[in-house]
């Protein structure tokens, strides 16, 4: 129960923390353009995502091996794209 | 604990560990999507100017719809843990009802944009949205039931809040990709 008691209080904060990175996102994307408010968004994304995998699913707090599988897969969406640039990128459109 | 739930070689109960290995399939396959999209995007600048047609308004308020529900099925989550099982019913209500707001914006959404023109065969970024938006849509609907069918019985399996709330952070993980590639991006 301590335990929960005191992951509320988490809560809260990564909550805010959630909604500050939301409007932060929204504000880059009406105030820049190009590839830096792209990267910028995107990061944002990330850190989102991040925020909500380890304190909302609490993968900070389960054994290695999840941390392993989660890795695994991303680790194989970045093969995927590395092994699709010839594909796709470099072929795909005739280079338009 | 149940007999089953402690029938696993791992520290994890194995409701849990079926939750992990279920999410990253899923992270497989939206994954996947998302990876093919950004490729095709990267070669078709064009996409900008479709992009800029989706409704922004609607995918940000939707955007912080699924972050609220997230963090109202983690709050239920830590009261189920604690045994307050009312509140912890109550809390995924409010998930149930907030994915139906949710659901209510992109209907809005879909209807404006049928009507602009814009179908799943219009061109390749539509088709793409449709698929992408409409099969988070279809994960949206399954959290709703999974969530529901929870919160009727959470005094009998309290664990099942958490396994219901794992999937819900999903659906919650995809949209935070899917709101900058389809709206911010334009």
């Amino acid at each position: 129960v301590n335990e929960h008691t005191q992951n509320q209080l988490g809560y809260n904060t990564v909550f805010a923390l959630l909604v500050g990175a939301f409007a932060a996102s929204v504000v880059i994307a009406q105030a820049m353009a190009g590839s830096v408010a792209v990267f910028l968004i995107f990061s944002i994304a990330v850190v989102k995502a991040w925020l909500v995998l380890n304190y909302f699913v609490h993968l900070r707090a389960e054994p290695r091996w999840v941390k392993v599988l989660v890795l695994g897969v991303l680790t194989l969406l970045a093969i995927l794209y590395v092994g699709l640039v010839p594909d796709i990128v470099w072929v795909y459109g005739g280079g338009s | 604990m149940t007999t089953a739930a402690v029938r696993t070689s791992t520290p994890l109960p194995l409701g849990r560990m079926v939750m992990w290995w279920f999410l990253t399939s899923e992270i497989a396959i939206f994954g996947g999507l998302i990876v093919t999209y950004i490729l095709l995007r990267s070669h078709h600048p064009e996409w900008a100017a479709y992009a800029g047609h989706t409704i922004d308004a609607a995918g940000a308020t939707n955007t912080m719809v699924l972050l609220t529900s997230s963090f109202t099925v983690v709050l239920a989550h830590a009261a189920a843990h604690r045994g307050d099982h009312a509140r912890a019913s109550k809390l995924l209500v409010l998930t149930v009802l907030f994915g139906f707001a949710f659901l209510g914006i992109k209907t809005y959404e879909y209807s404006h944009e049928v009507a602009a023109g814009f179908t799943p065969v219009t061109n390749l970024f539509w088709s793409f949205y449709y698929l992408m938006t409409g099969l988070h849509g279809l994960h949206v609907v399954a959290g709703m039931v999974a969530l529901g069918a929870v919160a009727l019985g959470v005094r009998r399996h309290p664990e099942r809040v958490e396994y219901a709330g794992m999937y819900w952070h999903l659906v919650d993980i995809v949209w935070i990709f899917l709101f900058p590639l389809l709206y911010l991006s334009s």
